[in-house]
């Protein structure tokens, strides 16, 4: 599904947070949205979402402006994969995917055959189907995560709207997470993530869309895109880009480290 | 650990044990009193009604039954599934445990209510019918009242209801500190107790109606009810009108709330304690917890009905009970070692 943002500004009170963003995104792609903590990346994905609805400008999902959209509908097409979180109340892995088909049945209805055969195939799709009959507060923090994953898959949109899905995981299960969002993708999702990580972006993603100031100062490709400059601009920090394995792999090293051990590094 | 057949065999297997434990306690309820009947008489003045029977009872004992003890059992259940059934619902949408009916405002109006109609010398009836309408009102005003908070709606909703709460209540004391100590004063006092003392068969028929409309609802819509535990934002996103459901449950509560109290007086701890033990037993999916719930709440509430009328000679207010049986027992239960919640 293609995504089309339209000179989107959204502010709280006197305070916009976003000024005329414009952006477009093909299908079966990942997006990466870089930038600095509190620089309305979150803003950006509540009002995708349509959970913020006082905005200017337009957006369309498939030439579908989202102010059509039922909240079913809007369900049915796009999906928010929060960082992992313990809920309220402990729920077992089965009844938390479960919940992400509730768009496809009536308000009066539970969930019934069809929709247990949705949650099985998403546990298969992100491979924990050993979780199933855990409790949700009792996996791992990586595990949550996937579990979040199999529930917007059961939901059956084809839009991935994930905030900072690696956030808080240990190295291990940044990559397993990252891994399955680049297969989801193959697989025909269109996916978007922000990430505080530029290499992960290097590694993975297949557009990258920097935003500063409430304005997207950037859009393209990770390579053409991510520059020093951009880091210095957007982090603050002078970093090195390095390739590696002939430029197939670019990775952001600190200066501060190089400089330091300057005596040390002369190879 | 249960498969997830098996868990659903086992919530179902506790719902028909607490229908059949509460099929029980009735039977045993309308038999025990002051004046007892046994099972066998019991049912021979039921079986009157369809087939000509010659009386092996006595007409007093078809008076009592009638006219006493068959509309104080009903209400008693009715009562306790209401309160247990509004303490799950509220419970699930404000994502908060300790959320319990009077949460909004409900009690403290119905309070209210009730002291300004038993000032002014009302009939039973009309207490009734004041306790609910200002249970509603107060219900109704802190909705309008959140809707002007800025921010977060469940905070706003809560910090009305706690607000709006002790005005009323600072209302109802007022009314106490000007009522009559000889008549009123007590009145009022032993109204705030609550008690199931000297129900009519016409309180039942009063308080049907809308405990009904209220409990269909949110027994249709409990899967929703899930989803809302995850918060506002996320539930929307899976695709829930979260406003409306949210007003659809609160409505109910409040309906379930206003005409249990106004009928029963201020009876707390059952919308608390109810629904958690109710998770003990078959876990947090509102799909089974609702009915867990309204079952246990009968049950629960009949029981300590009946130790109130039955245990001195004089009845001490239900109210008074739930909460000597409800929290004691309650703290036993999540001091336990296997607690899984």
């Amino acid at each position: 599904m293609s995504i089309e943002i339209n000179n989107l500004s959204f502010g709280y009170k006197n305070n916009e947070v976003l000024h005329n963003i414009s952006f477009e995104i093909k299908e079966n792609c990942l997006i990466s949205i870089l930038g600095p903590n509190g620089i309305g990346k979150t803003t950006l994905f509540k009002c995708m979402l349509g959970l913020l609805s006082g905005y200017k400008g337009n957006i369309y999902y498939n030439d579908k402006n989202i102010k059509s959209f039922t909240s079913k509908a809007l369900a049915n097409t796009v999906a928010y994969i929060p960082q992992s979180h313990y809920p309220t109340y402990s729920y077992s892995v089965l009844e938390m995917v479960l919940m992400g088909t509730t768009s496809h049945i009536t308000k009066i209805s539970g969930p019934g055959k069809s929709e247990l055969e949705k949650v099985e195939e998403a546990l298969e799709t992100i491979g924990i189907t050993h979780l199933k009959y855990r409790g949700y507060s009792n996996i791992s923090g990586g595990e949550r995560q996937l579990v979040l994953i199999a529930r917007a898959l059961a939901q059956k949109a084809k839009i991935l709207i994930m905030d900072e899905p690696t956030a808080n995981l240990d190295y291990g299960n940044q990559i397993k997470v990252l891994t399955i969002v680049k297969q989801l993708v193959q697989a025909g999702y269109t996916i978007i993530q922000s990430t505080h990580q530029p290499d992960h972006a290097f590694l993975y993603a297949d557009r990258v869309l920097a935003l500063l100031g409430g304005h997207i100062v950037k859009e393209g490709t990770p390579k053409n895109m991510i520059t020093s400059d951009l880091i210095k601009t957007l982090y603050g920090i002078d970093v090195d880009i390095t390739s590696l394995y002939d430029d197939y792999i670019r990775v952001c090293i600190p200066k501060s480290i190089i400089y330091e051990h300057q005596d040390k590094l002369l190879f | 650990m249960y498969k997830a057949n098996e868990r659903a065999r086992k919530n179902t297997g506790v719902i028909i044990f607490l229908l059949l434990i509460l099929i029980l306690t009735i039977i045993v309820s309308i038999g025990i009193g002051k004046y007892a009947i046994s099972p066998s008489e019991l049912i021979g003045i039921i079986l009157s009604n369809f087939i000509d029977i010659k009386p092996y009872w006595t007409d007093r004992m078809e008076v009592i039954f009638y006219n006493i003890r068959f509309p104080r059992i009903m209400l008693a259940i009715l009562v306790g599934c209401c309160h247990a059934t509004a303490g799950a619902a509220y419970q699930g949408i404000f994502q908060n445990p300790m959320a319990s009916p009077d949460i909004l405002g409900a009690s403290a109006g119905a309070a209210f209510g009730a002291a300004l109609a038993i000032m002014n010398d009302a009939s039973s009836r009309e207490i009734t019918i004041s306790a609910f309408f200002f249970s509603v009102v107060a219900v109704l005003f802190v909705h309008f009242m959140s809707k002007r908070v800025k921010g977060n709606r469940i905070l706003g909703l809560i910090l009305s209801g706690i607000m709006i709460s002790s005005l009323v209540s600072a209302g109802t004391s007022y009314l106490k500190l000007v009522a009559d100590p000889n008549d009123q004063l007590p009145a009022i006092t032993y109204w705030l107790m609550g008690s199931l003392s000297g129900t009519k068969s016409s309180d039942v028929t009063f308080a049907i109606i809308p405990m009904l409309l209220g409990l269909i609802p949110i027994f249709l819509l409990r899967w929703q009810l899930n989803v809302l535990t995850l918060g506002d934002e996320e539930a929307k996103t899976i695709g829930i009108d979260t406003q409306k459901i949210r007003l659809i449950i609160i409505l109910s509560a409040t309906l379930l709330t206003a005409s249990s109290v106004s009928v029963s007086g201020m009876i707390g701890w059952i919308g608390l304690i109810i629904p958690h033990l109710s998770r003990f037993l078959v876990g947090n999916d509102y799909r089974y917890l609702i009915p867990t719930s309204m079952l246990f709440g009968s049950v629960f509430l009949l029981i300590v009905d009946n130790v109130s009328r039955m245990l001195w000679t004089n009845e001490i207010p239900i109210g008074i009970l739930t909460a000597f049986i409800g929290a004691p027992f309650f703290l036993y239960l999540i001091t336990r070692e296997d607690n899984i919640s």
